[in-house]
């Protein structure tokens, strides 16, 4: 059976306890809820571990959702708390790791090495950037999210947003060139 | 609008023009040739972004995890079972956290479940009573709900993150009183929020060293949040649109409310009526005298800190609250705190304390799953509010608004000052002829009033008439010219002589009543009695300790990577700070008024 287009149906069914429905809304959202944890905790076996407990969560958590934010805004947040609550348990700041796993069997190794390559320095200047600075970056262009969603899952004004994004591009950019100037 | 934020709205339509297809990144640049270095340099890191290589679970993880979650997942609690045992389920994960000799826990159980079964409550009836309002049949149940649930916490981080949570609800029933126009419950609801908030601030007196600061953060971050929120409201207020003049303060008004409000704070009528019919709203009024009755701030200064800061920022400035750096002089110490019962008794609990319902509520507890936790934030994470690094954005307000670098309000930020106390910095600032850097430097050894006195910009509280158009007398401005030509730093009454200002203004305290004071609010001697608790209390010296050890933290921190890159020498900044802040006219100086809060309004 094709997944409902909307979330709203799938949701209402999954607030009454409906599993396959949630099971739907799992498979939608599970690529863009790991690629958020991803470059934040840069480590493969973490972000993963982390988009299973959001959706737990999110199951848990369904009955006090009023549906006052999309849900896809509600479950980035539950994410982004997962997020905040994992390093505060961890109490230090994840190294980087080596084995980026980049999707895609039809990237020829070439292809793959390259783009490795651009995973490792993209991620490596992520994670040196603020927390909110990456939440930023990871929301907006990595997940492809509006600016109104980000306000949504920071809590935050959209003028906010804007500044934010605009900041954390210029650190962004910064890092880029240092870590190139390093490489070289 | 400085460039900078001007460069942040024009970069942030770039992007969407180039998302939605419109433009590229070239005609972007060709058409804001301003910024086209600036869009050059950024534009093609957000590219790189977008096209960043895919990013997804290994193979395995795919295939299984669907089947490995909906094995996990259990059937919600509201969902598939009796409310008695989803209440059980509740209470077992509850007093897996409590620490009390089972044979209580079976006790308290045991009277959960029969208050439970006198109440046959329906599921229904609690979850209705969450969302229930003042004026609600069910809002006492909701309330002696959240009382529970307080009584339950264990710890003060969860205390202060509940009160937190349940100060932002009553702004939330606030604002549906608000739609409801349903004045008379607003006004209560209202006074709630202030409670809630203020037993939050005073929770988090009850911490020290590296909590105090975890829950500093925690409690400026939600403030921040619902401080533009409680503003609205009472701006907002019934009967509080100062766009119409023509509806208040006419001849047929109805002035009950401030009547009664006269009657409580033991002020006369034409005092509140001159303060509403100048603009103020009635919430604010009675929030004014609320802080007041816990500061050294007449509710006069307070009305008229609210031309420039919102009510959150106020109570921070005044130190009532969050970083506004709570000491042992403030008025309710943690003595009386613990008096309260400790934070699962504050004064709000009391009231709920005879309502039968005293069961706990499934669906409402601090949940860590509640995405709306205000504790989830960067800004308290366990390295503290300057780890990252980052410009937090209210800084960057500040610093626009005020034409000073921004990475001298972190600096200050960072060293343990509220943004509102920087902006308060500034208006001080603004209105004498003493720097900002002169301010903050002041405020290590004095609080806000003192520095206001000592800048000539108040007198002293007891001295004060309260009326609203009190112009601020040639006398003090006087004093202030005389005293902007001596250096600050010279009555600083933090030496270990002691300050004759400081003296003084103790005496004058101590000889003349407060007419602002409400009758039974002990104020004039429970500020003496802080102020020598002030000088006695060795935490005092603690709490300077703490400043300067957060300063050393500071430079410690600041070793990242983007901030090097980011922060200038931090003296140079100073000053430039100092000199772009330093005399200007005093001429901004006004009666708190209609006209001033108008043009704020507009300016808003």
């Amino acid at each position: 059976m094709p997944l409902e287009k909307n979330d709203a149906g799938l949701v209402t069914r999954a607030g009454q306890g409906d599993k396959k429905a949630f099971g739907d809304l799992y498979v939608r959202y599970m690529g863009n809820i790991y690629r958020y944890i991803y470059f934040k905790v840069s480590n493969q076996q973490d972000a993963e571990d982390l988009t299973e407990q959001v959706f737990l969560k999110a199951w848990k958590g369904l009955s006090s959702y009023r549906g006052d934010v999309p849900f896809k805004s509600w479950i980035f947040r539950i994410a982004h708390n997962t997020i905040v609550d994992h390093y505060r348990t961890r109490k230090e700041s994840l190294p980087l790791q080596e084995d980026h796993w980049v999707s895609g069997q039809n990237y020829e190794m070439e292809e793959k090495l390259l783009a490795e390559e651009q995973l490792n320095n993209l991620t490596g200047a992520i994670s040196r950037l603020s927390p909110l600075h990456q939440d930023v970056l990871t929301l907006r262009f990595i997940n492809g999210l509006s600016v109104r969603a980000v306000a949504e899952i920071l809590d935050r004004s959209e003028g906010a947003v804007r500044v934010l994004q605009h900041r954390a591009l210029q650190a962004a950019r910064a890092l880029l060139i240092e870590g190139e100037a390093a490489g070289d | 609008m400085t460039d900078a934020s001007e460069f942040s709205d024009v970069l942030a339509e770039s992007i969407e023009a180039i998302e939605r297809g419109k433009l590229t990144s070239e005609e972007c640049l060709e058409k804001y040739p301003a910024y086209a270095d600036n869009l050059g340099d950024l534009l093609p890191v957000m590219a790189m972004l977008r096209d960043a290589p895919p990013v997804e679970p290994s193979q395995a993880f795919q295939q299984q995890s669907p089947q490995r979650l909906l094995a996990q997942l259990e059937t919600p609690v509201h969902e598939n079972v009796t409310f008695l045992q989803a209440l059980r389920h509740k209470w077992q994960s509850t007093q897996s956290q409590i620490l009390l000799p089972k044979r209580m826990q079976r006790m308290a159980w045991t009277i959960i479940l029969t208050i439970f079964v006198t109440f046959m409550a329906s599921t229904g009836v609690l979850y209705a009573a969450d969302s229930a309002v003042p004026g609600d049949p069910l809002y006492k149940i909701d309330r002696s709900l959240e009382a529970l649930q307080l009584s339950m916490t264990h710890n003060l981080e969860d205390n202060v993150s509940l009160r937190l949570a349940q100060a932002e609800e009553r702004l939330v029933e606030a604002q549906t009183l608000a739609e409801r126009a349903d004045e008379e419950n607003l006004q209560n609801a209202l006074a709630d929020y202030s409670e809630s908030i203020l037993s939050a601030g005073q929770a988090v007196k009850a911490a020290d060293g590296q909590e105090r600061e975890a829950l500093l953060l925690l409690f400026d971050d939600a403030l921040q949040q619902q401080d533009a929120i409680l503003t609205d409201l009472l701006d907002d207020e019934p009967g509080d649109d100062f766009n119409e003049d023509a509806e208040r303060c006419t001849e047929d008004e109805d002035y009950s409310q401030a009547e009664a409000i006269a009657e409580a704070e033991g002020v006369t009528l034409e005092q509140v009526k001159a303060w509403y019919c100048s603009g103020y709203g009635y919430g604010e009024i009675k929030l004014a005298f609320k802080i007041s009755a816990q500061t050294d701030f007449s509710s006069e200064e307070l009305l008229q800190f609210r031309e420039d800061l919102g009510w959150g920022e106020i109570m921070q400035a005044a130190g009532l609250i969050g970083s506004g750096k709570i000491k042992s002089g403030d008025p309710v110490d943690e003595e009386d705190f613990e008096n309260y019962g400790g934070w699962g008794n504050g004064p709000e609990d009391l009231d709920d304390s005879d309502n039968p319902i005293n069961s706990n509520d499934p669906g409402d507890d601090d949940d860590p799953y509640d995405p709306e936790d205000p504790g989830d934030d960067e800004w308290d994470d366990e390295n503290g509010r300057c780890a990252s690094g980052e410009i937090h954005p209210q800084a960057q307000a500040i610093a626009d608004a005020n034409d000073a670098p921004v990475e001298q309000i972190m600096e200050w930020f960072c060293s343990g000052l509220g943004f509102g106390e920087i902006k308060l910095a500034f208006k001080i600032s603004d209105q004498t002829e003493v720097s900002t850097d002169e301010l903050v430097e002041m405020r290590g050894e004095l609080g806000w009033g003192q520095i206001m006195q000592e800048a000539g910009l108040i007198s002293n509280k007891d001295d004060k008439q309260t009326g609203p158009s009190d112009d601020t007398d040639q006398s003090d401005k006087q004093d202030l010219k005389e005293k902007k030509d001596k250096d600050p730093k010279d009555t600083n009454p933090s030496n270990e002589n002691g300050s004759s200002t400081d003296q003084d203004s103790k005496d004058k305290k101590d000889k003349e009543p407060n007419p602002n004071k409400p009758a039974d609010n002990n104020g004039s001697s429970n500020n003496q009695d802080s102020k020598e608790k002030k000088e006695k209390d060795p935490k005092d010296k603690n709490s300077s300790e703490d400043k300067n050890n957060s300063k050393d933290n500071k430079s410690s921190q600041v070793d990242g990577p983007n901030v090097q890159a980011e922060l200038p020498n931090s003296s140079s900044s100073a000053n430039d700070a100092k000199e772009k802040n330093n005399p200007k006219s005093s001429e901004k100086q006004q009666p708190a008024g209609k006209d001033n809060k108008a043009e704020k309004k507009e300016k808003d």
